[in-house]
């Protein structure tokens, strides 16, 4: 009995020594005291809800891809932080463009090294082109039909000549997705067999497992799928560094939201991502040392997609009716809460070429039920119970399926709300049979605001097998028509009319409903400058914009720890702070 | 009956059982609607990526080629490529299961420290108010979810109070211990780095704790009842008899035997634990295989699953060898080999 | 002598499932005794059942366990009438009123959709313990079937059907359960067919188990010398022993068969959102954390007092019915 207690005692003694001082992390890494000591070295803290990305940059196209390959890779050209989406210089100084403006050529910048030592040149460039539309994964779906393996050519060291086979007006727009990789350590790293014949696998193995073979700002160390990875300073890129430009990112995988928060709150993470809560978003305002960026100008529109091939959504009819049952205002003012505007037509206000004309949906059950009357469904109790599908970690949208659900059993219609894990989503839209009723998707605008990014992947036929694209199954014959014209012509006058005319159309079909503008943000330290949501694609990740100011973030200062264990510390000469 | 045939004839029993896990886990999840090549490949695969894959991972092959080259490639190292994270199976699973051996092996130590404790406690004040007490709390280890316990201990240990970290294994930006073993708290220790030991051990004692409820619950129950057992044998009258101080009673002989019981169940509740962990584990983020193995179902990755089911499966009987060892070994009778 | 130690450890094994119910092998203990042969089991029907009642009814755990169940049960059943706010629990969203602690109009607060925490677990009742029940009624007849089948008709059918079980029991419930889900989409008739899977094992164990030693009872013997047909005397002699025992397996087992679907739908292989069940309101709760706590904090009470209340019962149940689970 006594040495039982004499046991808890002591289990009681060595516990409590943990809370003397209170657990504050306590590094290995260097530096204490004064802020913009050059010695300095900034990390950050990264934490999302997302997994770690395929590290390899014609592998992927979502999220976690485009935190890596923008800080990793350099591309021809390059989106502008500092103002509205513009495409400026990066790797190529200056560019040509052909008459009939299919031939792009480009003239590269000297002197910029991959990570290896070795320069980029315009090989680089080709080899980089050919890699991509061999493997015709990631974003190559871009240059689909207008740039085959073999279109791009090497002029000369510092100039390669890009050859579109069709007109293709948003062409430059396009360029910033593209990375240009290392052809030396690719082909060290070959595996074969492989499905790419005589280049094996291409070198995606090696890639992927957390490697990489560019020239941007930061080098990709520690790589552990699913779980984390390190983004360090690469010191001889080309661009040069300044004082407080952040010295290297931790990105951690964190699914749950609670943590996350406490480690904003305690400091242990300085950056944080778009799949948050928005309550969550909320607290970041409101607490002392962080801060959320907004999108200046929504530039995703978020969409509940209609699967137009399975009844009852064929009928054109049912689909107005159920677009307004949704309770637009809601969803923006209390679930999404950041700030969102209405959606008008298929395309966000920040294109140009919107169509003011439009006349958006609103809830209202009495015009519900007037769509709903014209349509072959009528008698919504007969109607089989539909299916609302959401991804599993975003949050409001499986509120916004509540919301929708909830409205519709007013009239008798019966709506399931399910999650569907991201891989199971992909699988299921590129059938149409298998696909979900109701979805909830943001959709992804990719190049700079040409109204081509929103509306062709999105509405042309030939895109309407893959996930950021069509899971309505959409056809009509003259919105195709109008789109591939659109994209060839030149005159963007011209242009203008036809998307006005596309987006007309696609309002009038309501294929989808049309749910908010959705503003991006990012929770971040408020020491934490530079975030730029200037750029299309909602999650991308331009380290290299950021800069810090004043003291280093937490994780570089010694803290306080217990006594017995700094005695331990002093005892082994371990104690070393710098 | 000697030892030895006794060891060889468990031994002998535990090969038909894992076979049988292996066909179990393998026709579980092979009949999966949907296509996890598709899934791996991405969106904007072609068909003839699509195909190319399928010939390299097998799945053209008929059900029971497939099943042979899963057995194969088992002894041969190759447990599959994950189609979530591109990598071996084997090469994640050396990466995440130490992780979890060491959540299940600090919990069991401690649930097995104080259920001993606590039992004893219980059994030698049968019937008073610290039996009552420690009765109440085993009924509540063994009924309360895991994860609700988790997320409660979490929000007033960890968000309330501060005290300890809310989850993960080791402090952002504090590196980890050399590797030796995978298993931090002792990589640290052999390599002197106190840092990452404390930080370790102050991750590590939140979800421990709440993985070790049941098994406390469990053992307390066992010691109780075995030193209550005990109590009535005729040794111990005869000691009490003869004015042997009860202390010393208690310590040196009743839980002597009743001990070895103890000791074989500690390897089952090892075993035992193993599937309350990957709540856990999902609860306090901790990067071990049960995460490994929901996130892999979420993604349908096949490969994963099934691996992770084999594996844990050979730990179990494993684990129930050694009990038969071990067993064999402290009972006298079957060590020296009695006649029947 | 081996046999002796062996049975030793499965005594201990034995104690350890026995707080979680399981039984490895199960026998009926010498209440037969006494019985006469000619009258078989009818007589240890009437006698066990009045025995049983006046013994479960002096003990006052098992009496508590029933009164939580009881109360549980009425809850569900009852939720349309009790609950403050039933349509909460039915599809109604208000989000003006989210996430309000817990007041006098919401004594356990409202949720991410503004729905009422107290009318959505009294619904969560019904769907958790009427799923549970699904599975135990469905994993009786596959363990009950089987077991009989490999307890009477012996041989290799007993070894083969056997094996299978203790491949199943190797590996941990949970993580079989997790397997087994991923064949199908998350809902919860996968998560009751997952369960299934995982639990059957030990219900055909015990049946197995209780068979063979009924088999061997003189009674059985002398029905055979008579000329009973074999149908009969399963069905009239083994079968009213089984019933006793499965009886409080079943019971014993709801409680952990919830413990166990709450742990499937908080990792997301459950029962979906919206339905309100209590794994995934402690699930959907999570984000919220740590300001709203009561989303996840109250389902979870509710789980453990099920779970308590139906092992008290179980465990009442057997002592009543003098069922003895080890040897």
């Amino acid at each position: 009995m006594y040495i039982g207690a004499a046991v808890i005692l002591v289990v009681l003694l060595a516990v409590g020594s943990l809370y003397v001082a209170p657990p504050k992390q306590v590094v290995t890494q260097t530096v204490t005291t004064v802020p913009t000591t050059p010695a300095a070295k900034i990390w950050l803290t990264y934490a999302d809800k997302s997994s770690t990305g395929k590290a390899d940059p014609a592998v992927g196209s979502d999220t976690p891809a485009h935190r890596l390959y923008p800080n990793l890779y350099d591309s021809l050209v390059e989106f502008d932080y500092k103002s509205p989406a513009n495409v400026i210089p990066s790797v190529a100084t200056k560019w040509d463009v052909s008459s009939d403006t299919q031939v792009y050529t480009f003239y590269l910048r000297q002197g910029v090294k991959f990570h290896d030592g070795s320069e980029l040149t315009a090989e680089a460039v080709k080899f980089s082109m050919d890699r991509m539309m061999t493997m015709k994964q990631g974003v190559s779906f871009m240059w689909e039909g207008r740039i085959k393996p073999g279109n791009t050519e090497v002029v000369d060291k510092y100039t390669v000549r890009i050859k579109l086979d069709k007109k293709f007006a948003p062409f430059l727009g396009t360029m910033p997705f593209f990375w240009i990789v290392n052809p030396t350590v690719i082909n060290a790293h070959l595996e074969k067999p492989g499905p790419f014949g005589d280049m094996g696998d291409y070198g995606m193995k090696w890639l992927i497992a957390g490697n990489d073979a560019g020239s941007g700002p930061y080098v990709l160390k520690n790589f552990k799928a699913e779980e984390s990875f390190d983004l360090e300073r690469y010191e001889g890129y080309w661009k040069g560094w300044k004082p407080n430009q952040i010295y290297g990112m931790h990105f951690k995988a964190v699914y749950e939201q609670a943590t996350i928060r406490q480690l904003m709150e305690a400091g242990d993470c300085q950056i944080s991502g778009s799949f948050q809560t928005t309550e969550f978003v909320k607290w970041a305002d409101k607490f002392p040392g962080t801060k959320v960026a907004y999108s200046e100008k929504p530039l995703q529109p978020h969409y509940l997609t209609m699967n137009t091939k399975k009844a009852p959504f064929d009928d054109k009819w049912f689909r107005k009716g159920l677009s307004c049952l949704f309770d637009y205002t809601t969803y923006i003012d209390q679930i999404r809460i950041v700030g969102d505007q209405r959606l008008i037509g298929p395309m966000p206000r920040a294109f140009w070429g919107h169509n003011s004309d439009l006349k958006p949906y609103e809830f209202s059950v009495e015009k519900a039920k007037e769509y709903f009357a014209k349509s072959k469904y009528s008698d919504l109790s007969k109607v089989r119970e539909l299916t609302f599908s959401y991804i599993n970690v975003i949050e409001y949208e499986r509120l916004a399926g509540l919301l929708l659900q909830a409205k519709a059993a007013e009239l008798g219609l019966k709506i399931k709300v399910e999650s569907l894990p991201w891989g199971q989503y992909v699988d299921r839209v590129s059938n149409p049979e298998a696909t979900p009723d109701i979805v909830a998707v943001t959709q992804q605008g990719f190049y700079a605001p040409d109204p081509d990014a929103i509306l062709y992947s999105m509405w042309h036929t030939t895109t309407s097998i893959s996930w950021s694209r069509n899971p309505a199954h959409y056809n009509n014959p003259r919105v195709d028509e109008l789109l591939d014209k659109a994209r060839e012509a030149t005159d963007q006058a011209e242009r203008t009319k036809m998307y006005q005319e596309v987006q007309a159309i696609v309002n009038d079909d309501a294929p989808v409903i049309f749910a908010s503008e959705e503003v991006g943000f990012t929770p971040h330290s408020k020491q934490l400058n530079g975030i730029s949501w200037n750029v299309p694609y909602l999650h991308w990740l331009g380290m290299y914009g950021m800069w810090w100011e004043g003291a280093p973030p937490k994780g570089s200062a010694s803290a306080a720890m217990s006594p017995i264990a700094a005695v331990i510390l002093r005892a082994t000469k371990q104690f070393d702070a710098t | 009956m000697g030892y030895g045939s006794y060891l060889i004839r468990r031994l002998l029993y535990t090969i038909p059982i894992i076979f049988g896990i292996s066909v179990l886990i393998f026709i579980l999840t092979r009949v999966i609607p949907g296509d996890p090549v598709k899934l791996a490949l991405g969106p904007d695969a072609t068909p003839d990526m699509i195909a190319q894959a399928r010939r390299i991972w097998n799945l053209d092959k008929p059900l029971h080629m497939q099943y042979i080259a899963f057995i194969v490639g088992f002894f041969t190292g190759d447990w599959g490529i994950s189609l979530r994270t591109y990598n071996n199976v084997l090469a994640d699973l050396a990466r995440f299961a130490p992780a979890t051996y060491e959540l299940t092996a600090v919990a069991v130590s401690f649930s097995a420290l104080v259920g001993i404790l606590t039992g004893i406690v219980a059994a030698t004040h049968k019937d008073k108010w610290q039996d009552h007490i420690s009765r109440i709390l085993s009924i509540g280890g063994v009924s309360m979810p895991l994860f609700w316990s988790g997320i409660m201990l979490q929000l007033l240990i960890a968000s309330y109070f501060k005290l300890l970290p809310i989850g993960g294994r080791i402090g952002d930006g504090v590196t980890p211990p050399v590797h030796v073993t995978g298993f931090y708290l002792l990589d640290s220790l052999f390599s002197g780095n106190w840092i990452a030991f404390w930080s370790c051990a102050q991750h590590i004692i939140l979800p421990a704790f709440v993985l070790s409820f049941p098994s406390l619950a469990n053992i307390n129950r066992l010691v109780r009842s075995a030193m209550i057992d005990q109590r009535s044998k005729d040794y111990v009258i005869l000691q009490e008899a003869n004015g042997m101080p009860r202390r010393l009673i208690v310590y040196k002989y009743m839980l002597k035997n009743s001990l070895a019981s103890a000791i074989t169940m500690i390897a089952l509740m090892f075993a035992y634990s193993l599937g309350g962990v990957a709540l856990v584990e999902a609860v306090f983020f901790w990067p071990g295989m049960g995460n490994y193995l929901v996130q892999a179902i979420h993604f349908k990755d096949f490969n994963a699953i099934m691996s992770v089911v084999v594996l844990v499966g050979i730990i179990i009987v494993a684990a129930n060898f050694l009990v038969d060892l071990l067993y064999g070994y402290l009972d006298p009778r079957i060590r020296y080999g009695e006649e029947r | 002598m081996v046999q002796r130690s062996l049975q030793l450890r499965r005594y201990m094994t034995a104690s350890f499932f026995r707080l979680a119910g399981i039984p490895i092998r199960g026998t009926i203990k010498k209440s037969l005794r006494g019985i006469s042969v000619l009258e078989g089991p009818q007589k240890y029907r009437l006698e066990g059942w009045k025995r049983a009642t006046s013994r479960f009814r002096r003990n006052p755990l098992s009496t508590t366990g029933l009164v939580i169940v009881i109360g549980l049960v009425l809850m569900g059943l009852l939720a349309d009438y009790i609950a403050p706010y039933p349509m909460d629990a039915k599809g109604r969203v208000d989000f003006i009123n989210k996430l309000l602690p817990p007041s006098l109009e919401h004594p356990f607060g409202t949720d991410e959709a503004g729905r009422d925490v107290l009318s959505r677990i009294m619904f969560g009742a019904r769907i958790d313990i009427s799923s549970a029940v699904t599975v135990q009624l469905l994993v009786t007849f596959v363990g009950v079937v089987l077991g009989m089948v490999a307890g009477y008709v012996g041989g290799k059918t007993n070894v083969i059907i056997m094996r299978t079980a203790d491949v199943f029991i190797t590996i941990p419930p949970l993580v079989l359960a997790l397997a087994a889900t991923t064949a199908f989409t998350p809902d919860i008739t996968t998560a009751i067919l997952a369960v299934t899977i995982a639990w059957w094992p030990w219900y055909a164990r015990l049946v197995q188990s209780v068979v063979l030693s009924v088999k061997e009872e003189q009674f059985i013997e002398a029905s055979r010398a008579i000329g009973k047909s074999p149908l009969s005397i399963v069905f009239g002699d083994i079968f009213p022993n089984i019933v006793s025992v499965v009886t409080v397996k079943f019971t014993l087992d709801i409680g952990f068969v919830i413990l166990f679907m709450a742990s499937l739908s908080f990792l997301g292989l459950g029962v979906q959102p919206p339905t309100p069940a209590w794994g995934t309101m402690i699930s959907e709760g999570k984000s919220y954390l740590p300001e709203r706590w009561w989303m996840s904090a109250f389902p979870g009470i509710f789980i453990l007092l099920a779970v308590i209340g139906f092992s008290l019962l179980g465990d009442g149940l057997r002592d009543a019915f003098d069922v003895q689970l080890e040897e």
